[in-house]
């Protein structure tokens, strides 16, 4: 594979991974929702719309199905618990995302197992193009969509709307006291950021031809909540930031996961570079929690 | 051998191990309002540091057991100085902390891995002849972790209900300002609530290391029951963690007779989402201002 | 009796108990104002003051009794739909929406909430712009007459101790309120300014019909502004009447130790 073919496949994962977290910003970063689950709805996303693409439906229904599929999955995740304290959230996205794991690697008569899906129809493929013309189209079909959304992701936040949610995510007590009826904000943006990362998964799915249940593990999650910290909580542009830093360092490192590092195994190093997301975590909320775009004065302020 | 008991030993002695593992958290939550996503970790240290001696010096598993107990411990307290205690002087919130308590989940489990691999490990022990016990088959080993656990709880019984500090963790967990205006030293108290939650937790895992293989996820999977069996029994009660534990590790196992074995995680899950819609405050928890 | 000749009172709670694990914090408390009205309510700390306001918002749940505002029930009501029926509370330790600036902390009290639903501001932005236009103004001109209007694109959480009192009496005063429940509005506020609140709030309840419900420690500015003062003490309501009635009376001397001036 050629430098710019790679670079372009490159490029296009950095944008659904930014994508992915941007939904995750939505929950977290404006409105305070502690979501541990968020790989899940990627999962949930990219299955639905093999899955209804395979059975001869139009790729665009799929997607559309899938995206929605996604966040009617948030809306069932959340209602048993918005109202309670956000941990409880915390909690129960875990064994969400759990659950669907398990669902995906075990019920094979729709996901095909461990084995996991493909052969599925991909947008641009009858179009007779080389694999590099491919790919180039493939990232700028990403790059539009993931603009679209980021877009209006970024109108939403600055209008009154996002205002509301701001409100709850500083002292839901008080936002409720004014008038709003917290658990519907709450709900609605749950949905909206798990519909997005619905559609990371479904780009994800077209971009590799190739699913199965190891492409949902926990660590991705966790891996958009570092991108998103290190961003800035609640700075749209900083998962774009955040997804640059981390990607960049992967692949600095990819090399060191096959052939490992001196006396160290590739899996020893696959561990290390774990740790390391784990321990850059715990010092980021230690001594720089606003990340890269977030501003210092948020962080000190008294509530 | 009848299936239906079967199950129920089997849950049992599940139950006990999470019921165990689950008293630290419980009490930490409501003492410190952490939720601490590192404590399924500090499981697995502990069954890895059993493991360890067993294995490299050939003592007795159940000294491993001990010094398991002690590594959970001192990894404990010693997170609490370095960490923890950092943290809540800086006046960390909540969510903070819960983020804090994943990044360290994930050191701590990716730590074990590159010392240790992902493949499954056991004890170095004889391999023992299951005994008919009545209409239920158990190993020997079974009977005694059951019986460990039995002796825990029962210290943490006495513990809680007649030491000073025992009394105070109770006193703090219930009413953080009423017991803190009267006189408690909390931070002592604090430390001596990671003391026994790490005891118990690696304890824990180290217990679970001899009813079957385990692999660095041990206490990543247990977390969720351990939540479940916290939420089940009620937050702020360390009892309600033990019998929350019991019947998560019960219902678990009956449920394995009618559902798919490997969806069992999925009914601790569905009885926690059951409580929380139902009950939120669980069997013997007090009402919560939400 | 109140201003506009009516009887009907505006709100209304019969027998309000809230118990915690066998303590009362509050005993069948019933009280009833009118529409205009400005009621005091005074007492020792601990005598279940706030957690009154906090059962009328909606903020906690009643274990016993009824209430109802412009004679709907709004016991078990969730704290927005209570404010939406234009019943508005501040805070006794104002909570102000620190990370947003202090304008921003205003807009959200605006009336109109329809205003800031999803739907709206997908699809009519246009509307949802003239509306925030018209919040601003009315905000620029709360601001100003505190004299917070310099700090009006500054984060809340910047503002000082008193500076946080005033914005969440603005925030309570944005348009939409029908009856105010203010939970020490005085405390940490400086003498003159206090002039001018009590001004202000005699003002609004002229002009516009405000209601007012008020806890406050400061006697002066009870007797100054109230219509009727109701004592609470553990728990319960020990005395009610004009101030200076309610000053003289046996069982609030006593419970006051001696407070009373």
């Amino acid at each position: 594979m050629n430098l710019l073919s790679y670079l372009l496949g490159f490029a296009t994962n950095l944008v659904i991974f930014a994508l992915f977290s941007l939904g995750l910003n939505l929950q977290f970063g404006h409105t305070g929702l502690i979501n541990f689950g968020h790989v899940a709805f990627m999962g949930v996303g990219a299955y639905t719309m093999v899955i209804i693409v395979l059975s001869g439906a139009p790729l665009w229904l799929a997607m559309l199905v899938a995206v929605i599929t996604a966040g009617a999955f948030g809306l069932l995740i959340g209602l048993p618990v918005i109202r309670l304290r956000d941990d409880y959230l915390a909690i129960v996205t875990i064994g969400f995302a759990e659950i669907i794991r398990m669902v995906l690697n075990n019920e094979s008569w729709l996901t095909r197992g461990p084995q996991g899906m493909f052969g599925f129809p991909v947008p641009f493929e009858n179009l007779g193009l080389s694999p590099l013309g491919h790919r180039a189209l493939f990232l700028a079909w990403v790059l539009l969509t993931a603009g679209l959304v980021f877009w209006l992701v970024n109108r939403l936040t600055g209008s009154p709307w996002g205002r509301v949610l701001k409100a709850i995510r500083e002292d839901e007590t008080v936002a409720s006291s004014l008038g709003k009826n917290t658990v519907a904000y709450k709900l609605q943006a749950l949905v909206i950021g798990a519909m997005i990362a619905g559609l990371a998964g479904v780009q994800l799915a077209l971009f590799l031809r190739y699913i199965n249940p190891r492409n949902f593990m926990p660590l991705t999650t966790f891996v958009a909540w570092l991108i998103m910290i290190m961003g800035g909580v609640g700075r749209n542009w900083g998962v774009v930031i955040g997804s640059m830093i981390y990607f960049g360092l992967n692949a600095a490192t990819q090399q060191f996961m096959a052939r490992g590092l001196g006396p160290l195994t590739g899996g020893q190093v696959g561990a290390l570079r774990m740790m390391l997301v784990g321990l850059i975590l715990v010092l980021l909320m230690l001594y720089r929690p606003q990340g890269i775009l977030g501003r210092k004065e948020e962080m000190t302020l008294e509530s | 051998m009848e299936p239906v008991l079967q199950a129920l030993a089997n849950g049992v002695i599940i139950g006990a191990i999470v019921a165990l593992t689950a008293v630290g958290l419980s009490l930490i939550y409501s003492i410190l309002d952490l939720t601490n996503f590192a404590h399924g970790d500090t499981v697995t240290v502990g069954a890895y540091a059993a493991l360890a001696v067993n294995i490299a010096w050939g003592v007795s598993p159940w000294v491993g057991v001990l010094v398991g107990m002690l590594v959970g411990a001192v990894i404990s307290v010693v997170l609490e100085v370095v960490l923890w205690s950092k943290l809540r002087r800086s006046g960390a919130d909540r969510v903070t902390l819960i983020v804090v308590s994943i990044g360290l989940a994930l050191f701590l489990r990716n730590l074990i891995i590159f010392i240790y691999g992902t493949s499954s490990v056991s004890y170095q022990v004889p391999v023992e002849q299951a005994l008919l016990l009545g209409p239920v088959m158990l190993t020997p080993q079974q009977i005694q972790v059951t019986a460990a656990a039995a002796l825990a709880a029962l210290a943490v019984h006495l513990i809680l209900q007649y030491t000073t500090i025992g009394k105070a963790m109770r006193a703090l967990a219930d009413n953080m300002d009423l017991a803190w205006v009267s006189g408690v030293n909390v931070d002592n108290v604090i430390l001596w609530t990671w003391v026994l939650g790490g005891l118990l937790a690696a304890g824990g895992g180290a217990l679970y290391a001899f009813t079957r293989p385990i692999n660095p996820n041990l206490g990543w999977f247990l977390l969720l029951p351990m939540f479940a069996a916290i939420i089940l029994g009620g937050i702020g009660n360390a009892y309600g963690a033990m019998l929350g534990g019991l019947l998560i590790g019960v219902t678990q196992e009956l449920s394995a007779l009618v559902i798919p074995n490997h969806y069992k995680l999925a009914v601790g899950y569905a009885v926690m989402i059951a409580i929380l819609f139902l009950l939120p405050r669980g069997l013997l928890g007090k009402e919560e201002l939400t | 009796m109140s201003l506009n000749g009516s009887n009907e009172p505006l709100l209304q709670a019969d027998g309000f108990s809230k118990e915690f694990d066998g303590f009362y914090a509050v005993r069948d408390v019933s009280l009833e104002i009118c529409p205009g009205e400005i009621v005091g309510l005074i007492g020792p700390n601990g005598a279940g003051k706030t957690t009154v306001f906090n059962l009328l918002s909606g903020l906690l749940r009643p274990s016993a009794g009824r209430a109802w505002f412009s004679g709907r029930r709004i016991d078990g009501l969730r704290p927005y739909q209570v404010a939406r029926l234009g019943m508005i509370r501040t805070f006794q330790l104002s909570r102000v929406l620190s990370r947003l600036s202090v304008a921003d902390n205003l807009h959200l009290a605006a009336a109109g909430q329809g205003r800031e639903g999803l739907l709206d501001n997908l699809l009519v932005p246009g509307q949802v712009r003239r509306h925030e236009a018209r919040a601003r103004e009315r905000a620029t001109h709360l601001l100003t007459y505190f004299g917070l209007d310099k700090m009006a694109d500054e984060y809340a959480g910047s503002l000082s101790g008193g500076q946080r009192k005033l914005l969440e009496m603005a925030r309570a005063l944005m348009p939409g309120a029908r009856m105010l429940l203010l939970d020490e509005p005085m405390a940490g506020v400086n003498p003159a300014l206090k002039e001018t609140l009590l001004e202000y709030i005699a003002d609004l309840r002229k002009q516009q019909g405000l209601t007012f419900f008020i806890i406050e420690h400061d006697l002066d500015m009870i007797t100054a502004l109230c219509d009727r003062v109701l004592v609470m003490a553990g728990g319960t309501v020990i005395a009610a009447g004009d101030p200076q009635e309610v000053k003289r009376h046996p069982d609030v001397v006593d419970s006051y130790l001696g407070v009373v001036s």
